[in-house]
C-alpha cells in the first residue's frame, strides 16, 4: 500500500475510529487526538502492513492502543473505576455512556466496537486478536451488563 | 430514559463529527514528511531548541534599500525577514523575486500568498496573515505536485518571531528539494489551527513559477579528493544556485568513519567570504545512500568574482562501529558517549525518564548539540521516538575533576512511557576533527554577476 492509498484508505476510516475514540474516551477533544495520532502512527509504520486487506483492523488496533495510552497520559484510569462484573446493580445508576466506560477491558472494546462503531462479528476478532465466539460470549456478557437490549445482528 | 433511548441518543450524538477530523489525515501526512528517513540538519539561532522553533527573525534594516522601498509593495518587511540569509537578501536587492499574489479567506482567517523566491532546489515562500485577535496559531504546509500526489524528497522549514504569528505579519516558509528539481508548478496546502479560537482551516494554492527561476543552477564538477584523519573523502562537485550553495562529499566505502558534518566556506579572490546558508537547512544526507552528503553554504550566485575557493576547516564523523549506545538509567551510565558529552541524571517519575546530559561546544558555530537520533529502542528492539529536546548554555560542576566547565550545553530529553531500566540510543556523531590547516580547493572558475 502507498502513501495515497493509505490516505484514501484513513479518510474513509476516520470517522469510525472517531466514534470508537469518542466511546473509549469520553471527550471530543481526546477522541480528535487519539485519531490523529492513530492515523499519523499508522502511515509511518504503513511497511508492516503486509495484507492491506487488514487495513482497517490494523488501524483500529492502533486507535485502541492510542486510546489506553492516552488515558494512562492523563491518569483517567485512576478516577474511572472498573465496576467488577460481579456489582451488576451498579451500572443500572449510571448513564449509558459512562456504563460503557466502566465495563471491564475486555467487555468495554468488544462493546465499543459492536454496537457503537459499526464493526462485525469477524471484524471484531480480527482486531481484538479473539476468537469469534468469544467476542459473541463478551458482548452477551456486556449488554446484560449494561441492560441493553440490542439484537446480536445490530 | 430507558436504555435503548439513551444508546439511541448516542449514536445520534457519535453522527456530530468535529469539523477538526477533516484534517486528521493531512495532518498525518505532514508530520510523517517532517520525520522522513532523510536528515534535515538545522541551525538554531535560539538557545532553546524544538523541532518546530527555528529561527529569531533579526531585524537589522541595511539603508542600501531605503530608495528602493515603495517600488515592491512590502518590500520593507521583505528585507526584514531575509535579513538573516546574505543570499536571499542579494535575491531581493537584485530583484531576483517572483510576485505570486493570490489570498484565502475562511473562519475570519486570510493567508495571502505575497512572493516566491525560487531556483532549481530551493522554495521560498513570503506569505502574509490576517488573523483574529488573540489568535495563538500554528501553522503546517504541505506542498504536493498540482494533482496532489507526492513530490520528492524534501524538507520544509517554517520561520517566524519568538512572538509567534501576529495580525499584518510576512512570513516565511523555504522547502528544500534534496535530488528531485523544482517542477514548473506545485500545489501548497497551509493548515492553520488558531488554538485560542478552536478552529482549524486548510487553504490550497496553486503556485505557477517563472521557468527562467526554475531553471537557475551551476553546476562544476571538481572529483577533487583529499583524506581527513584517515578517511578518504571526494569533493564531487559544487552547486551554485540563486539561494545557496552545495557541495557534495563522497566518501569511500572503506572509510571506517561516517562524515556527519563539515565546516567549510568559499572564497573568491578578494577575500569575500560565504559561509553556512542562514535559511534553515545546513546539511542532509540520504539513508539510502551513506556515501554521499550535501552542504549547503551562502551563495556567490549575485556576486562579480574571477575564481572560488573552498575552504574545509573542520569535520564531524560518526564511527561505523560505534554502534547503538546503551545507556543505564536506573544508574546513571553510560560506557561510551559522543566526544564531549558526559551523562549528568536520569531520572523516573510517572513512567517517563528524564536525562540530562551536558555537551561540550563544538566547532560549529551556532549549531544545535545534536548529541543522539531521535529515534531509541529497548532491550527487545522495539523502537521508539522522542520529539525534541531542550539545550541552554551553562556551567557545569564535574565532581570528579573538581572543576567547573562554564559553556557548555546542558541537554534534557525525556523519553516518554518507557518503562524499562536500559535504553539503546543511535549517536548524532562520535568525534569531530579540527583540522590545523584548512583543506584548500580551487574551483577555478570564472563568472560574471546576474
Amino acid at each position: 500500500m502507498n502513501e495515497n492509498e493509505f490516505a484514501k484508505r484513513a479518510e474513509e476510516l476516520k470517522i469510525r475510529l472517531y466514534r470508537t475514540a469518542f466511546l473509549y474516551l469520553g471527550s471530543e477533544s481526546m477522541a480528535l487526538d487519539a485519531v490523529d495520532e492513530a492515523i499519523y502512527r499508522g502511515f509511518r509504520g504503513l511497511g508492516k502492513l503486509r495484507q492491506p486487506e487488514y487495513f482497517d483492523t490494523w488501524m483500529t488496533r492502533i486507535l485502541i492502543n492510542e486510546c489506553k495510552m492516552e488515558l494512562r497520559r492523563r491518569k483517567r484510569e485512576q478516577f474511572i473505576d472498573t465496576i467488577p462484573e460481579t456489582v451488576e446493580e451498579a451500572y443500572d445508576t449510571l448513564p449509558l455512556k459512562e456504563a460503557v466506560r466502566c465495563l471491564p477491558k475486555d467487555l468495554k472494546e468488544v462493546i465499543i466496537l459492536r454496537y457503537f462503531s459499526g464493526y462485525t462479528l469477524a471484524q471484531t476478532a480480527e482486531t481484538l486478536k479473539i476468537p469469534q465466539g468469544t467476542v459473541v460470549t463478551r458482548q452477551r456478557r456486556a449488554l446484560g451488563l449494561l441492560k441493553l437490549e440490542l439484537s446480536e445482528e445490530e | 430514559m430507558e436504555r435503548k433511548e439513551e444508546y439511541l441518543f448516542i449514536m445520534n450524538e457519535l453522527n456530530n463529527i468535529p469539523k477538526a477530523l477533516e484534517f486528521s489525515v493531512v495532518h498525518a501526512k505532514a508530520r510523517a514528511r517532517r520525520k522522513h528517513a532523510w536528515n534535515c540538519f538545522i541551525i538554531p539561532v535560539s538557545s532553546i531548541l524544538s523541532f518546530l522553533i527555528i529561527f529569531v527573525i533579526m531585524i537589522n534594516l541595511s539603508s542600501t534599500f531605503a530608495m528602493a522601498c515603495g517600488r515592491v509593495p512590502l518590500l520593507r518587511e521583505l528585507t526584514e525577514v531575509v535579513n538573516f540569509s546574505k543570499s536571499l537578501k542579494a535575491a531581493v536587492e537584485n530583484d531576483y523575486i517572483q510576485p505570486i499574489g493570490l489570498e484565502q479567506t475562511k473562519d475570519n482567517i486570510s493567508i495571502r500568498i505575497e512572493y516566491v523566491i525560487v531556483d532549481q532546489k530551493q522554495l521560498n515562500i513570503f506569505y502574509t496573515l490576517q488573523i483574529p485577535e488573540n489568535s495563538n496559531i500554528d501553522i503546517t504546509p504541505i506542498i504536493d505536485n498540482v494533482d496532489w500526489t507526492p513530490l520528492g524528497n524534501y524538507c520544509l522549514n517554517i520561520k517566524h518571531s519568538d512572538r509567534g504569528f501576529e495580525n499584518g505579519g510576512l512570513y516565511l516558509i523555504t522547502a528544500e528539494f534534496y535530488e528531485s528539481d523544482m517542477p514548473d508548478s506545485l500545489q501548497l496546502f497551509i493548515i492553520i489551527d488558531d488554538n485560542y479560537n478552536m478552529t482549524t482551516s486548510g487553504f490550497s494554492f496553486q503556485l505557477k513559477f517563472n521557468p527562467e527561476y526554475t531553471r537557475q543552477s551551476e553546476i562544476i564538477t571538481l572529483n577533487q579528493d583529499f583524506i581527513i584523519d584517515g578517511q578518504l573523502i571526494t569533493l564531487a562537485d559544487v552547486e551554485i544556485y540563486p539561494s545557496h550553495v552545495r557541495l557534495k562529499f563522497i566518501e569511500d566505502e572503506d572509510n571506517t568513519a561516517w562524515l556527519q558534518s563539515v565546516s567549510a566556506y568559499l572564497e573568491n579572490e578578494n577575500g569575500k567570504r560565504f559561509i553556512i546558508a542562514g535559511n534553515g537547512i545546513n546539511s542532509f544526507r540520504s539513508e539510502k545512500s551513506n556515501i554521499l552528503s550535501v552542504y549547503c553554504l551562502e551563495s556567490p550566485f549575485f556576486s562579480q568574482y574571477e575564481n572560488l575557493s573552498i575552504y574545509i576547516t573542520n569535520t564531524s564523523w560518526l564511527d561505523k562501529d560505534m554502534g547503538l549506545l546503551k545507556i543505564d538509567l536506573a544508574n546513571t551510565k553510560a560506557d561510551i558517549l559522543p566526544e564531549g558529552v558526559i551523562f549528568d541524571k536520569s531520572t523516573y517519575k510517572d513512567g517517563n525518564w528524564r536525562l540530562t546530559f551536558y555537551a561540550k561546544k563544538r566547532y560549529i558555530k551556532k549549531n544545535t548539540p545534536e548529541v543522539f537520533e531521535t529515534k531509541y529502542y529497548d532491550e527487545a528492539g522495539n523502537e521508539y521516538e522522542y520529539n525534541g529536546w531542550s539545550s541552554n548554555l551553562t556551567s557545569y560542576y564535574d565532581k570528579i575533576t573538581e572543576e567547573i566547565i562554564s559553556n557548555i550545553y546542558k541537554i534534557e530529553l525525556t523519553l516518554y512511557e518507557y518503562p524499562y531500566d536500559v535504553v539503546y540510543i543511535k549517536p548524532a556523531y562520535s568525534h569531530d576533527v579540527i583540522l590545523e590547516e584548512p583543506i584548500i580547493i580551487k574551483v577555478g572558475y570564472a563568472v560574471d554577476s546576474k
